[in-house]
Formats: structure tokens, sequence, C-alpha cells
């Protein structure tokens, strides 16, 4: 059986909307640094598609998801968010595939019995969510402050 | 009977379990039906002004970016296109893997609608979550199925989402046949699970309901078609890529940014699975053709509540020829022909799961994208979609507001939109006053 890290960093978004590819830009970020060499953790970008992001969460120990996600705060806003946790927000059935719904991922998972990771949500305030590439310097500027905390995380002794 | 009132307005929040995101909006007046759109709006516009001033060698990474859904279909009709501008020979052995790849799209891609999208609508459930309470063994199969087409896709892409192994000429690197002997037996496995499916959606109930709509797709002499050679139609359309756009007009209309496409002098068509299967099911395998009849399906396919059969029959078919290309196979003796770079223009249609996507590419003495156009399926079944609800909403215009917008919900996914492809944000609005 191929060996699966216990830890996988997730960047959601797309690199054509501007801030939605935040978590792309992350994981470009990531993949540059320190924790690019641990073995343990396994960096991927994915569309926010629910039963991708099931699959990519069975069998680890910590799932940590970059996103841009609305909150209505200054942009450029880092959020963590802990699943489980009561500020994490409830799924909003229905919604489409392509909606990045994390809670409706989590839902399904639970409801498959599929055994969930601890699950944290780095999540960053966009600006400009629509066509064209690269990030609002609002947003840009947090980049450093999310890899640094990711890092952090995902490094941490269980 | 309840009574409804002559002229209603109501409004709700996103349209549910499409892909991607869009707008509808219904009107009634004085209880006639006045007015359908569907409005979306068109990201291959923004990448057809992006790719101007790019190298050859961008667009099959570039497009593929368009849909999380359909990238293989992007990168495929992009090397076709591409392929044809610069006169390019594909190796027979490239070709197959390619179509390999696109197995697996259409795996995942119709494994994702039958189970999570439409199968709700036939269990009077708001998601698949809710599915899962009385569905549970069959939404697991559809998630086995679907990782399998994952497999696909990450085997000869090199990742599922937006795959990095493929470049204009074929691959960057190509597997050997014991790469692909694990890969084997998955889709031997899959084979089994996706004729269950077939045999499980036979068993839904169908509203009855048949269109006479113009099938058009892509075209082979054998094989079912997923990289066709021509497109042909019902009604006697028979053309190379070259000329589709002689053919086809888009054409803008007010309550959409996207383009919508229609046959000349015809009107409104359709592409896609119910298309494909109308004109090609006898170039089915054996064993999806098979099941197909058991289903009750005969050679074509108008009622489009029972193109999730459809799909589930193409699922079938596909591990049947990703079977057939994996026991055959040999590698290429390279992984790609180079390109002899030179002004022109190339076209190409292939068969994304929702139907013929089209790209034309122009280049100068160097290479450089000159010009670039897009014609995705569902700005195709645009006009047709907003015909079937036409019909269905007057036919229905008793029902509760809350019942109406549910029903004509239905109608859309039918088509399976990958509105991604077109739009962002779909909203749909009944307007009764």
């Amino acid at each position: 059986m191929s060996f699966r890290a216990p830890v996988v960093v997730i960047g959601i978004g797309s690199d054509f909307r501007h801030d939605d590819g935040f978590g792309p830009a992350a994981i470009h970020a990531l993949e540059k640094s320190e924790l690019a060499a641990v073995d343990d953790v396994e960096l991927m970008v994915l569309d926010g598609e629910a039963t991708r992001l099931i699959e990519a969460w069975r069998d680890r120990r910590l799932a940590i998801v970059i996103d841009a996600v609305v909150a209505d705060s200054p942009a450029g806003t880092v959020h963590r968010i802990d699943v489980g946790s009561s500020n994490f927000p409830p799924a909003r059935h229905p919604s489409s595939s392509h909606r990045v719904d994390l809670p409706e991922a989590v839902e399904l998972a639970v409801a498959l019995e599929v055994a969930m990771p601890d699950l944290v949500l780095f999540g960053v305030e966009p600006a400009d969510m629509s066509l064209g590439p690269g990030l609002t310097p609002a947003v840009s500027a947090s980049l450093d402050k999310v890899i640094a905390e990711v890092i952090t995380c995902a490094t941490a002794q269980p | 009977m309840t009574h409804r009132p002559r002229s209603r307005a109501l409004s709700t929040g996103a349209l549910a379990r499409v892909e991607g995101e869009g707008a509808m909006h219904i009107v009634i007046r004085d209880g006639v039906l006045e007015d359908v759109q569907l409005n979306i709006y068109e990201p291959p516009r923004f990448f057809e002004g992006f790719l101007r001033g790019r190298s050859y060698l961008e667009p099959v990474d570039i497009t593929a970016r368009i849909c999380g859904i359909c990238p293989v279909a992007y990168q495929m009709s992009a090397c076709g296109a591409i392929e044809d501008a610069f006169d390019l020979t594909i190796d027979p052995a490239v070709r197959d893997l390619r179509r390999l790849l696109y197995c697996g799209e259409w795996i995942e891609s119709h494994t994702l609608h039958i189970h999570f999208l439409h199968a709700p609508d036939f269990f009077g459930c708001d998601s698949a979550i809710e599915m899962v309470q009385g569905h549970r063994a069959e939404v697991e199969r559809g998630l086995q199925i679907k990782k399998i087409g994952n497999e696909i896709l990450e085997t000869l892409g090199g990742r599922a989402i937006h795959p990095v192994n493929v470049k204009v000429g074929g691959f960057y690197r190509t597997p050997t046949p014991r790469d692909l002997r694990p890969l084997r037996e998955q889709v031997a496995r899959g084979l089994d699970l996706a004729l269950e499916v077939v045999q499980w959606v036979a068993t839904l109930d169908f509203p009855d309901a048949s269109f006479e709509h113009e099938l058009v797709s892509t075209w082979h002499p054998t094989e079912y078609p997923i990289l066709g050679d021509r497109i042909t139609s019902d009604r006697g359309l028979d053309i190379g890529a070259d000329v589709f756009l002689e053919h086809v007009e888009e054409h803008q209309v007010e309550h959409s940014t996207a383009l919508h496409a229609r046959m000349l002098e015809r009107g409104n068509y359709l592409v896609g699975p119910l298309a494909r299967y109308g004109l090609h099911s006898a170039k089915l395998g054996p064993m999806a053709l098979a099941a197909a009849k058991d289903a009750g399906l005969g050679d074509v396919c108008r009622n489009p509540f029972q193109s999730i059969i459809v799909r589930a029959v193409e699922v079938l078919h596909a591990f049947e020829t990703a079977l057939e290309i994996l026991d055959n196979y040999a590698p290429p003796s390279s992984p790609a022909v180079e390109a002899d770079i030179g002004a022109g223009t190339g076209h190409a249609v292939t068969e994304a799961p929702r139907g013929l996507l089209y790209h034309r590419y122009s280049f100068d003495e160097h290479g450089i994208i000159t010009d670039a156009v897009i014609v995705p399926p569902t700005s195709q079944n645009q006009g047709t979609i907003e015909h079937d609800l036409w019909h269905f909403v007057e036919d229905h215009l008793d029902l509760p507001d809350d019942e109406l917008q549910r029903a004509a919900e239905v109608v859309i996914r039918n088509h399976d939109p990958c509105i991604s492809c077109a739009t962002h944000f779909l909203d749909l609005t009944v307007d009764r006053t």
C-alpha cells in the first residue's frame, strides 16, 4: 500500500479569478518553503468540489484548507476556523458542486461515515473575485502571514 | 384545487446542483408565460482575449483552467486545433492515450452528475447528503467509480485537477505497460460497478417528455465519438471542424453575457449525451449497448429526464473503451512529435462530457496566437435548455411557486449545464405579476 502523508494542505480556488486564487498561490509558495521537504505533509490544489475534498481527507490526521472566504471583513483579513468550533458555518443546502462549500463536504463525509481528520481552515477576505490573473495588493500582503501559520500548524506535534 | 393568482412573482437564491453558477429568470403575466431567460457570464470570452499574444504552447494548460470538472476536454480540443494549424500527425498510440485520459474525465464528470447532482431529484431529496440516508450504498458506489476516473486522470495527466502531462504533439511522458497495470485492475472493477449503476438508474421513475431537437455531435467512422473527425446531425449536417462557424452562428442576447449558438437557418440544437447516443448508439461497446437495451432505451432517447440513464451507459462505455486501450497498449516511439511552426489557422472539435467543444486558433509565423475562438457545449445548449424550460413551465403554470421553481431546476439539471465554463453564478427568479 502506498504511503499517505498524515497531513494534507489543500489550496482551493482558481488562479484566473484574482483573489479566488489565494489558495493556489499559497500552495505554490509553500512548495518553495521548508514544508515541501517534510515527508509527512502533502501539498495540493483542488477546485473545492466536495467529493474530491473527501477523498483528499481520507486517512489523514490533519487537513488544512486555504481558501478565499467572504466574511464581510476588510480585504486581506485572515480567518482561522477549526471545524467543529461554534463559528464554523452550517452547509447551505443545496449548493452547486463548483461552489466551494466546505461545510457541505464535511456533512457529506460525516453522512458517509468517512473518518474525518482534524480540519483547519485558513481563509482570507478577498477584494476582487472577477476574471483575471493575480492577487490584489491587500490579499497578496496576507500571503506571508498565512504561510507562516500554516507551517506552524502542519508541523505541530499531535 | 388550490387557487393560484394569475400574476405572481418569486425569487430564490442559487440554483442547486449544477456545475457552476448562473441565473434563470421566468416571467409570468396574467397567467401566461411571457419569458424564460438563462443568464450566464462567459469566461471563455475572457480566455480568448487572454490567449492572444501568447505562444502556441500555452493554450493546453491555460484553457484547462476554464473548468475544474472538464479540463481534459479543453486540453484535447486545444491540442487538436493547434496540431491542425501546424499539420501535425499524432502517433496512434498517443491518440489512444488521449482517449483513455478522456475516458477518465467522462467517468468522473458523469458519475458526479448522476450520483450527486441528478439522482437526488428522483428521490425528492435536496442534496446527495440527504440521499445518503436511504441510498448510502449507491452513493458510496458512485464515490468508488469517481475515484477510478480520478486515478486514470492522475496516471496519465499527472494530477486530476488541471492535468499537467498533456502537450501539443502528445505527452511530456508516456507510461510503460507496467505503469498501467495497477490501473487496469481498477478499470476492470469499475466496469462491473458501472453496469450496476445503469441497472439502478433504469429503475427510476421518469416524467413523460420528448423534444425533437436537432442532435449534433462529432463523428468517427468506427468509434462512439470522443475524439471525433467530423460533425454530424440527425438533420443532414456533415461538416469538418474547419467550417463549424460557417454553419453555427453565435449571437448575443440581451439577458446574457454568453453567446448563444444556433444552427444557421434551423435554430436551436442539442449537444451532449442524448445527442451522442441518438446519433451513435450502435457504436457503443457491447456491454454498454446491451445495458442500454436492458434499461429500455431505444436507438434514440429524446426524454431529457432519462439523460441520467444515457450518462450511466456512457460511463460503462468509457470503462469498456479504457479497458480495451489498456489491454492493447504499446508505448509510442516518442511521447510527442514536435511542431513545425508557421503561420496558419487550426480547428478541432472533441466531445466534452456535456457535448461538442470547438476550439480555433490562428498563429503568426512565430507561433504566437493572433486569434482564439472557444465554443463550449453549454453555450450551444442554452437556447435548447430555455426551450425545454418554456414548454415545461407552460404546462405547469398551476404549480405553487416553490414546486415550479424546484421542477424548473430539474429541467435545467437534465442537461447538466457546465455553467462554470460559461458563468459565475446562478440565481433562479420566477416573476409573476
